[in-house]
C-alpha cells in the first residue's frame, strides 16, 4: 500500500515537471540566472529613471512600460518596489482624460492608452477600475468602424492608428488588443472580431485575406497596400509586423492550429534572426521585435521551433543570449544603430528588453 | 492656403487694405472645409474649424507683412515698383512651401540631427506653417498615411508646439514685422511702363 502511495505521487510529481518543462525550465538554468540578473539590473536602471512626478521623461508610454516591467518580474516585487509602482502609476492616473485616454500629448492617444491600461491591469489594484474601463472605451470608440463611417469591405475597417481617426496599423492594433485581454475585455465583445477583419488583411496571405495586394508568403505587412518607407515601402512581409499579427490572432481568440496562424508561424520560425529585423535587412525596430517575438513565442507555447535552415532552435535560450549580449554596465539598453520609434531611448529599449526577458523566464 | 500670397493684389496701396487680403482666403479655405464636409458626409468638428482658422489668419498675416517687408526693401535697393511686388511675392510663397514640406524634406536631417540634440525634430517641425494648421485642427500630420508613408519624422520623438505658444509667437511676429512695414505702407505710385495689349495691338493694325 505504501509503496503503491509512493509511486502515485512519483508518478504525480513527474506530471508536473512534464508540465513545467514545457515553459521556461527548458532554459540552461545558467543562463535563467543570468536572465533574471539582467532583469534585476534593467529594473535598477528604470527605477533610477523615475522623475520627481513619478514619470519617466514625463511621458505615460514610458512611464507605463517601466510600471508594467517592475510589476511583471517573475522573482515578484517586494516592498521596495511599492513606492515606487504607486508613483507611477499616480503619474499615470493623473494623464486620464475626460475622454477615456490616458495620454499627456494631443496624439499618439490610442498607443499611450492601451499600454497604460495594461500597467494598470498588472498592478491588480481596484482602484484603477474605472480609469481601465474608460481606456476600455476609448479604444473602442477610435477602433476603425461604422461609427466612423467605414463599412466591413472598406481595408482599412477594425484597425487602429496611433490616435484613432488616423490610418490604422497591425501595430498599434496589437498594442490595443494585448490592452483589452490584460483588462479582460468580453471575449464576445465587438472590438475582437473587427480587429480581425483588420488582422486578416495585413496578413500576405490571398486565402484569407480579400485584398489585392496580399501575397503568400503568410506574413504580415504594416498598413493596408504598404509600408514604412524605412522598411523599403511596398507589401513585403516583415518581422516586427508579422510578430505582431500572429499575436494579435491569438489574443483575438483564433486557435493554434488555424491555418493563418499556422502560416504566420512559419514565416516567422524560417525567416528567424535576431540580428536584424527580419527580413528587412536593418536594425530598425530591433527591441520591439524582441519584445513582440518574446510574447508571441510565449503565446503560441512551444519551446523549440526548426528555422529555415532546419535547424532546431530554443527561443528561450538564444533570445536571453542576446539581450544579455546587448546589456550595458548600467544596466540598460540602446538601439545603437537606429534612433527610429525612440529606440535610441534607453528607456525605452530597456523597458522593452526586461519585458521580454520577462517572457522568457516565465 | 499656403499659395494665398500668389493673390496679393498688385494694386493694394495701403496696411488698411490688409484685413481684406487676409480675409478672403480665409473664406475660401472654409468653403473648401465646408466642401469636404459634404463630400465625405464627415463633419468637421467647430472645435477644430474654429482654432484652425485663427492660425491661418495669423499665418497669412504674418506672411502678408513680410511681402510687404521685402516688396519694400527691394524697391529702396532700386528695383522698380512691378518687378519688387513680383519678386516678394514669389519669394515669400516659396519660402512659406519650403518652410511647409519642411517634414518632409528634412526628414534625414532630422534623423541625423537627433542623435546629437533630441529636442531637433521637434525645432524643425516648429518651423513648419503645415505642422502649425495640424496643430490647430488637432491633426497628427507625422502619423498621417501620406507623410508616414514618404518621411522618416513620424517614427522619430517628435513633440509638436503648443498652440497657445504658436499663436503668441505669430502674434509677437505680427506685431514687430508691423512696426517695420509701416514706412513701406504706402506703395509709390507704379511708375513702370505698361505693355500695350493684344487688343490695343490689333487696333493699331
Amino acid at each position: 500500500m505504501t509503496i503503491r502511495r509512493l509511486a502515485v505521487t512519483t508518478l504525480v510529481a513527474l506530471l508536473a515537471c512534464g508540465q513545467a518543462v514545457g515553459a521556461a525550465d527548458t532554459m540552461d538554468p545558467k543562463l535563467r540566472a543570468r536572465a533574471q540578473q539582467a532583469v534585476d539590473a534593467g529594473l535598477k536602471y528604470l527605477e533610477g529613471r523615475q522623475a520627481e512626478n513619478g514619470s519617466v521623461m514625463g511621458s505615460v508610454g514610458l512611464t507605463s512600460l517601466s510600471m508594467r516591467a517592475v510589476l511583471e518580474n517573475p522573482a515578484g516585487h517586494g516592498a521596495a518596489d511599492k513606492g515606487v509602482v504607486d508613483r507611477y502609476a499616480a503619474f499615470i492616473v493623473s494623464k486620464a482624460n475626460p475622454d477615456g485616454s490616458i495620454a499627456e500629448i494631443q496624439h499618439d492617444q490610442s498607443y499611450n492608452t492601451a499600454v497604460a491600461m495594461t500597467a494598470l491591469a498588472a498592478a491588480r489594484d481596484p482602484k484603477y477600475a474605472t480609469v481601465i474601463a474608460n481606456g476600455q472605451k476609448f479604444i473602442q470608440k477610435h477602433q476603425v468602424d461604422e461609427t466612423e463611417g467605414f463599412k466591413p469591405v472598406d481595408n482599412w475597417y477594425g484597425g487602429l492608428g496611433y490616435g484613432g481617426d488616423e490610418r490604422p496599423d497591425i501595430s498599434n492594433l496589437y498594442i490595443a488588443l494585448e490592452a483589452m485581454r490584460a483588462t479582460s475585455l468580453d471575449p464576445n465583445d465587438p472590438v475582437w472580431k473587427k480587429a480581425l477583419v483588420f488582422v486578416d488583411r495585413m496578413q500576405n496571405r490571398s486565402e484569407s485575406n480579400d485584398q489585392p495586394y496580399a501575397g503568400n508568403d503568410g506574413g504580415f505587412i504594416y498598413s493596408p497596400a504598404w509600408n514604412p518607407p524605412e522598411y523599403g515601402g511596398g507589401t513585403k512581409s516583415y518581422g516586427t509586423v508579422t510578430a505582431a499579427g500572429l499575436i494579435s490572432l491569438l489574443y483575438s481568440g483564433v486557435d493554434k492550429s488555424d491555418p493563418r496562424v499556422q502560416a504566420a508561424h512559419k514565416w516567422l520560425t524560417t525567416n528567424y534572426t535576431l540580428d536584424t529585423n527580419p527580413n528587412t535587412g536593418s536594425k530598425h525596430g530591433l527591441f520591439y521585435f524582441y519584445n513582440a517575438f518574446a510574447k508571441v513565442m510565449y503565446a503560441y507555447g512551444e519551446p523549440e521551433f526548426t528555422d529555415g535552415n532546419g535547424q532546431k532552435r530554443n527561443w528561450r535560450n538564444e533570445l536571453a543570449e542576446r539581450l544579455i549580449k546587448l546589456q550595458d554596465a548600467d544596466g540598460s539598453w540602446t538601439n545603437k544603430e537606429s534612433s527610429l520609434w525612440w529606440e535610441n531611448k534607453p528607456e525605452l529599449a530597456t523597458a522593452w528588453s526586461v519585458i521580454a526577458l520577462e517572457y522568457i523566464l516565465r | 492656403m499656403l499659395l494665398a500670397p500668389l493673390f496679393w493684389p498688385r494694386d493694394i496701396v495701403s496696411l488698411r487694405q490688409l484685413p481684406v487680403c487676409l480675409g478672403s482666403p480665409i473664406v475660401t479655405a472654409a468653403l473648401l472645409a465646408a466642401a469636404w464636409q459634404l463630400a465625405n458626409g464627415r463633419a468637421i468638428p467647430l472645435a477644430a474649424l474654429v482654432p484652425a482658422c485663427v492660425t491661418s489668419l495669423m499665418i497669412l498675416f504674418v506672411a502678408y507683412l513680410c511681402v510687404i517687408l521685402a516688396e519694400g526693401v527691394l524697391a529702396r535697393l532700386g528695383a522698380n515698383a512691378r518687378a519688387a511686388r513680383e519678386w516678394a511675392v514669389w519669394t515669400i510663397t516659396s519660402v512659406l512651401w519650403l518652410a511647409a514640406a519642411g517634414p518632409l524634406w528634412l526628414g534625414p536631417v532630422a534623423d541625423l540631427g537627433a542623435r546629437i540634440d533630441a529636442s531637433t525634430p521637434s525645432t524643425l517641425l516648429a518651423c513648419s506653417p503645415l505642422a502649425h494648421l495640424a496643430v490647430a485642427s488637432g491633426y497628427d500630420l507625422l502619423r498621417s498615411q501620406w507623410f508616414y508613408g514618404h518621411t522618416s519624422l513620424g517614427a522619430l520623438q517628435v513633440e509638436y508646439p503648443r498652440l497657445t505658444t504658436l499663436l503668441v509667437a505669430y502674434a509677437g511676429a505680427g506685431v514687430v514685422l508691423a512696426l517695420l512695414a509701416i514706412p513701406f505702407g504706402r506703395r509709390p505710385k507704379d511708375t513702370s511702363p505698361v505693355e500695350p495689349s493684344i487688343v490695343q495691338e490689333e487696333r493699331r493694325t
